[in-house]
């Protein structure tokens, strides 16, 4: 199978790798930019603003947070066992309820797809969510409910994997397997998920993203902070800061207000929850990569 | 398939880590409600406070020895308490959350609260606090006056117990007694707004990289303290101020066409313009305190409770571990209709408010509960150096102590019960500042509350007009000529003239039933 | 024959039923169920009475949204960005997707993805921090570096209207392109290789194998991120608008849309019932648009509608 590349083939190639690099650089630079400033001496940066290349540096941000090092471990703990658990039961709900949607000889696909599609588009809001939640089914304080309500499953991805379903994988495929007898569990497991990959890779990429970066399911349902996740934390931590150090709370404060770089733990509190998925992410490449390559060979 | 296998009891030993973890999650202050007495008449009440320390996985202890102590010492009184602590990030939504959705929430710290008694979330406890709340009516008519109510009054109902504290805070001015120095002025020189043009010529002139002015409160130069302070003008109750009285007028204006508002944003756009103030400062949310920190802030006021009319300390030097800051008083308090804006409240679908009113009248009235809510348990949390200092133990702070709450000494209880985590000296300085209470200045129209149900359409339009022109006019960084006539028009066509004659109504009935 | 063949259709159907019945189940608790809160739009929710127990009042909370002189250029701004956004950030998301797959066997892909992916993990909180870092009037990296370097004088940024459209545009490219783009580099690994095989074969150029074959392979998706996108054309992330421009009040006229409207005059006076009503409008007007689109998308090629 010897593929002799064309003169404009090899060109388009370099083209590419050089524009995306380009991107990718635009897309990075100011994220190096939160990283020096979390490194940078707080008063620099009020006076001299954010700067790649600032006058001094200091580790006081960081040793800040060092001192809710115990805090942070465990919400990172509870972000990471939410995320796994989170996306492989999501997977699972939206692969099983894409697949009978993407059938076209099931008669009610497009009444399910109506129905997934609406919930794009109406909420009740968080109040009748709330009522149900806590009141019916007394999740609240749990680690269910940074699970299961709004991320285990949501209309977006559903359709994705429909749309995968309907337009990348042929009838041929599905029909040869009925003649043959599969069940449609089997098809599903069997033959739908393999050719699937990159399709469930992004929806697993998107739903544990989701999962990482939610902070609004515990902020509404948990109370012990045993349960914070770590954007959770990092949110409140930020709050309490601001409301500390900003001296017009004094009223509030009896007066007191607590000296903190809180622009320096702005931006180190970003790193630190950005950090553990930039760190993870290379290893879930291999998987999304030998999708697209698997996804090449089968086709 | 292999991998499907081995995913299969990944999968299934996380599912198992996962039962684990639902077994931890359980309310840590559940358990402390009760446990006093055992006698099923004991009552919960649920108390949502609202807290600026960390909060601790388990505080049930505090709770226990709270109850423990008022089962004894108050048997015929019934109640327990279950103290929540929220943190500021999202005690807002919490308590609504708990309103809305019917979770049992009994007291709670409205932070807006003439919205909140506007739109019925606090009950009417007029008749529970004749009989169960005697001693903290007695103590706040004794330490603000008689009109300590006031605020939370209308039409014979009583909305909440204001929070028992100084509430006569002075426009102070925060100034670097050094450099004032080496300009040669000295801080006698200074006694308003208007004396610190030329003074902040001279610092500019000497300190170019300093900033001789900038705001304490993001994006807002305070001036809302001058004008209540020196041109005695009353908000009626409202933050967007389209609606405001001067002195005794009677007659209600529109505070953003009238000239005591244009002075004072010409001061601001001279200040601007000469370059004394950040010129970002519309927009910037970096304040004065970050600026102090680098050095390069010369003075910025705001109002700080406090007995001291001059002093050579200031709130600032908190933040700069310095003493370069002395402070001053640039202007007067003038208590106005929302100036006893905080207090504890019942809320209104509680269903033990008879229980809930007991319980804060303990609060109010007993030393050893109220410290206990703020300092914890004593040896483990606290220890006592003398009969009003609670300070943290050897080699404990804020963050390593197991419980504390002491950041909440202005939303809860009694001041002047309060322990101080300083020294004597700071006491009888507090119980001095309380003392004020009953002398500052009231606004005559005091007591009044505005009702914006007939004009919640035009309110919610007017804010968004205020909030876009109202930065950068009092920042001085539009210009007034061309922006006041825009601003009045947009107020104009957002309705203001229908709030103003709705205000104007509500004063008159008011005025004609309280002469 | 036909009974059996019925039975097993029947059996078939049961099947694919069962496996939807979870996903269905879940939609039912989580999103069916509480849509019963979209009463509270209609109620004048007083707490002392609960919001069941409270009155009615028709229509009432809605009117603010339209009592004021803002209700066009508030429309206005959240639409015309919104159909900014799709289009333009459709273009860029395909465009980096076709890049993307070309050079998947290089290493340095697994890096550009990383990379591309990053902007969207920062919070839009922090994104109005770079931003500020780049743009404010003193400090800021554009005044004083590049405008400086260029001979220029320093522009107020954020009293200026007139830029921010363009700033806006670019942000959400930023956080979003990369992000957006790994629906379509999904979409594109799973196009059969042997189209691309044939087409070379014939002597395609390498543009023409883009237009002939990637493109029209990936139109079912693009077609189906639109009429999604459709949706919630009446609807703002909430931390673009809001956040990035500092809450600037001289800016309104340019970043004010109904999230952002809605929020600051429902902060101080504003109920629920009044909130619960600007979604509920949003919602509406979304539902049409996209009823519409579907539609006609239906007539022209079935396959691809949405339903």
């Amino acid at each position: 199978m010897g593929k002799l590349e064309t003169r404009g083939e090899k060109s388009f190639r370099i083209f590419a790798l050089v524009l995306l690099s380009i991107l990718t650089l635009i897309a990075i630079l100011p994220f190096i930019l939160i990283i020096i400033s979390s490194f940078t001496d707080e008063s620099t940066l009020v006076s001299n603003g954010y700067s790649y290349f600032p006058a001094k540096w200091s580790l006081d941000s960081y040793r800040y947070m060092m001192q809710q090092a115990k805090v942070i471990f465990r919400s990172y703990g509870v972000s990471i066992l939410v995320t796994t658990v989170g996306t492989a039961m999501s997977l699972l709900l939206t692969t099983s309820l894409a697949y009978p949607m993407s059938r076209s000889d099931f008669k009610y696909r497009n009444v399910l797809a109506f129905l997934v599609f609406f919930t794009m588009l109406f909420s009740g809001g968080i109040v009748p969510s709330y009522i149900m939640w806590t009141r019916i089914f007394h999740i609240n304080d749990t680690i269910w409910a940074l699970i299961i309500p709004n991320y285990l499953m949501n209309a977006f991805n559903v359709l994705l994997v429909r749309n995968y379903f309907k337009n990348n994988i042929p009838d041929a495929i599905i029909e040869s397997a009925q003649i043959d007898g599969a069940g449609e569990g089997r098809i599903l497991f069997r033959i739908m998920l393999p050719l699937a990959v990159p399709v469930s890779v992004t929806v697993g990429l998107f739903s544990g993203l989701a999962y990482w970066n939610d902070w609004i399911n515990a902020l509404y349902y948990i109370e012990s902070p045993k349960l914070y996740g770590i954007q959770n934390l990092l949110i409140r931590m930020m709050n309490n800061i601001q409301f500390l150090s900003s001296g017009q709370n004094a009223g509030l404060l009896g007066n007191s207000i607590i000296a903190l770089p809180s622009n320096g733990i702005r931006m180190a509190l970003a790193v630190i929850g950005i950090m553990p998925i930039l760190i993870i992410f290379p290893f879930l490449q291999k998987y999304l990569i030998k999708g697209v390559v698997i996804g090449a060979v089968k086709g | 398939m292999k991998k499907g296998k081995s995913l299969l009891s990944l999968f299934l030993a996380l599912a198992l880590a996962l039962t684990a973890f639902s077994g931890c999650g359980s309310k840590s202050a559940s358990s402390g409600a009760a446990a006093s007495g055992g006698s099923a008449e004991t009552q919960k009440v649920v108390m949502y406070l609202i807290t600026f320390n960390n909060i601790p996985d388990d505080y049930s202890q505090v709770t226990d020895a709270i109850n423990k102590y008022i089962a004894e010492k108050y048997p015929d009184a019934h109640v327990a308490l279950d103290l929540r602590l929220i943190g500021p990030a999202d005690y807002n939504d919490k308590i609504k959350l708990a309103m809305q959705s019917g979770t049992q929430m009994d007291l709670f710290i409205p932070l807006d609260l003439q919205t909140f008694i506007a739109q019925n979330m606090c009950m009417d406890i007029s008749s529970y606090l004749d009989q169960y709340g005697q001693d903290m009516v007695s103590m706040i008519k004794k330490d603000f006056g008689t009109d300590g109510f006031s605020t939370l009054t209308q039409n014979g109902a009583i909305y909440g117990v204001p929070i028992n504290k100084a509430v006569v805070i002075n426009p102070t001015l925060s100034y670097n007694k050094e450099m004032l120095d080496s300009v040669g002025v000295s801080i006698d020189d200074i006694n308003s707004i208007w004396d610190l043009s030329d003074v902040y010529a001279k610092i500019k002139a000497k300190y170019p990289d300093v900033y001789c002015y900038a705001p304490t409160n993001q994006q807002d130069t305070y001036i809302s303290l001058l004008l209540e302070g020196d041109d005695k003008m009353d908000r009626l109750g409202d933050t967007t101020y389209t609606g405001v009285v001067f002195g005794d007028s009677g007659k209600v204006v529109n505070l953003y066409e009238t000239d005591q508002f244009r002075k004072y944003v010409d001061l601001m756009r001279s200040w601007y313009l000469a370059g004394y103030v950040p010129q970002d400062m519309a927009t910037s949310t970096t304040t004065a305190p970050a600026y102090a920190q680098s050095g390069r802030l010369f003075s910025t006021y705001a109002s700080y409770s406090g007995v001291d009319k001059q002093s050579d300390n200031s709130v600032l030097n908190q933040l700069t571990n310095t003493d370069a800051f002395g402070s001053k008083w640039i202007s007067s308090f003038y208590m106005d209709t929302m100036s006893t804006s905080l207090a504890m409240c019942v809320s209104s679908n509680s269903k033990v408010p008879e229980a809930a009113v007991k319980l804060l009248n303990i609060v109010y009235s007993d030393e050893f509960v109220l410290n206990t809510i703020l300092f914890g348990i004593e040896g483990e949390d606290y220890v006592k150096p003398s009969d009003h200092v609670a300070q943290f133990p050897e080699g404990l702070d804020a963050n390593t102590v197991p419980y504390t709450a002491y950041l909440c000494n202005g939303v809860i209880g009694s001041e002047s019960l309060q322990w101080v985590t300083t020294s004597e000296e700071d006491y009888q300085k507090k119980l001095q500042a309380i003392e004020m209470n009953k002398s500052a200045e009231r606004s005559p129209y005091y007591g009044f509350v505005f009702d914006a149900s007939n004009v919640v359409n035009e309110m919610t339009a007017l804010t968004n007009v205020v909030k876009q022109y109202y930065p950068g006019l009092v920042c001085g960084s539009l210009d007034p000529d061309e922006a006041i006539p825009e601003f009045i028009k947009a107020l104009k066509d957002a309705g203001v003239d229908t709030v103003v004659a709705e205000k104007q109504k509500q004063l008159d009935a008011w005025i004609a039933a309280n002469q | 024959m036909t009974k059996s063949s019925k039975k097993r259709t029947r059996n078939k159907n049961l099947a694919l039923f069962a496996m939807a019945a979870p996903g269905l189940l879940y939609l039912l608790i989580n999103n069916y169920i509480p849509m019963f809160g979209i009463f509270i739009a209609f109620k004048q929710i007083d707490y002392a009475k609960g919001i069941f127990g409270s009155d009615w009042c028709g229509f009432d909370n809605f009117k603010f949204l339209f009592q004021t002189k803002d209700a066009w250029i508030m429309v206005r701004n959240t639409v015309l960005y919104n159909l900014t956004f799709i289009l333009l950030g459709t273009i860029f998301a395909v465009f980096i997707a076709i890049l993307m797959s070309e050079i998947t066997k290089y290493f340095c892909s697994k890096l550009f993805q990383a990379g591309l992916i990053l902007p969207n993990l920062v919070s839009m909180v922090i994104v109005a921090y770079l931003v500020y870092a780049f743009l404010n009037p003193e400090t800021g990296l554009v005044n004083n570096a590049i405008l400086g370097a260029l001979g220029k004088d320093p522009v107020n940024w954020y009293t200026t209207p007139g830029y921010w459209p363009v700033i806006l545009v670019l942000v959400q490219m930023w956080k979003s392109a990369g992000y957006s783009s790994i629906v379509y580099i999904a979409s594109i690994s799973g196009i059969d290789k042997g189209l691309y095989e044939a087409a070379r074969l014939d002597g395609a150029g390498k543009l023409q194998q883009v237009f002939k074959i990637t493109l029209p392979q990936l139109k079912p998706t693009i077609i189906m991120m639109v009429l999604m996108s459709l949706g919630r054309l009446f609807s703002s992330d909430f931390g673009l608008f809001y956040q990035v421009p500092m809450n600037s009040g001289a800016l309104f006229d340019v970043t004010q849309t109904i999230d952002t409207y809605v929020y600051r005059g429902l902060m101080t006076y504003g109920n629920i019932g009044m909130s619960s009503a600007a979604g509920l409008f949003q919602s509406v007007i979304g539902f049409a648009l996209v009823m519409v689109a579907n539609a006609i998308v239906r007539k022209k090629e079935a396959e691809n509608a949405l339903f």
